[in-house]
């Protein structure tokens, strides 16, 4: 799993890219996402274009960065989803919670609107 | 019929090697690319909960992975020797796992998906054990 972290117009932006599942994947990860949270404004988007793969565990990392964002008033939307990772999100109705964009300009768009 | 076994640890990174050799034989049948997502997922979900419930969470302990293929179905079988599973959770509705009130998400569930995307995944689900060994076998139609 590699991710990297960026801002754009004071939004969080973190790109993953590999498999999220469970283990080192998505233990690293979750903490990752949780400081970019905390350190920034709680409005993060995570780009999963380049995930190929997730599991539930994947799935329990998306909903604690969610928590945590909306705890300080923030949000969280998902980029670019795979179509394995959409049908998982689809699956278990989290896009019920989850804002979804295929294009990251949309994305920052809704996250200053 | 033609058949494979595969004995894994109970760790993730030799459950994720698994998934690959999951991948690269279902690509061996005529199952559609969301279709073999959705094998890979179910067994990704199976040795998961495997390694958290019936071992505990035990990295060292064995796994037999059987994946056999029949004339219009594989089948997948995972076997262990931990605590293993109440049946009659397979018989539950698991439906309300995914049952979210979206005003209220600090009540989503950080966790328990894995039994009811094997559900709705796979085309039949049976579990049964016999002598200790713990079996999960999965159906997937072509």
């Amino acid at each position: 799993m590699l991710l990297s972290h960026r801002t754009k117009e004071k939004i969080d932006i973190v790109d993953l890219s590999g498999k999220l599942v469970m283990g080192d994947a998505v233990t690293e990860t979750r903490k990752k996402l949780l400081d970019v949270i905390k350190l920034g404004q709680g409005n993060l988007i995570l780009n999963l274009t380049e995930v190929n793969f997730m599991d539930s565990s994947g799935l329990s990392v998306l909903i604690s960065a969610l928590k945590a964002a909306r705890g300080k008033k923030g949000d969280v939307v998902l980029l670019g989803l795979t179509p394995s990772v959409r049908t998982l999100i689809e699956l278990t109705r989290l896009q019920q919670i989850f804002n979804i964009f295929q294009e990251e300009t949309a994305a920052v768009t809704y996250m200053n609107s | 019929m033609k058949k494979i076994s595969l004995n894994i640890e109970s760790n993730p990174d030799t459950v994720n090697l698994a998934d690959e050799c999951i991948k690269a034989l279902c690509f061996l049948t005529t199952l559609p690319p969301v279709e073999i997502n959705g094998v890979r997922q179910a067994v990704k979900e199976a040795l998961n909960n495997v390694i958290i419930h019936s071992y505990q969470g035990q990295y060292n302990c064995l796994i037999d992975l059987i994946v056999s293929f029949q004339d219009d179905h594989l089948v997948i079988s995972i076997k262990d020797s931990g605590i293993g599973m109440d049946p009659k959770l397979l018989e539950m509705d698991r439906s309300a796992v995914v049952d979210i009130d979206p005003s209220n998400i600090d009540q989503i569930p950080n966790g328990g998906w894995g039994l009811y995307l094997i559900k709705e995944l796979m085309d039949n689900i049976s579990y049964h054990t016999e002598a200790g060994i713990h079996t999960l076998e999965m159906k997937k139609f072509f």
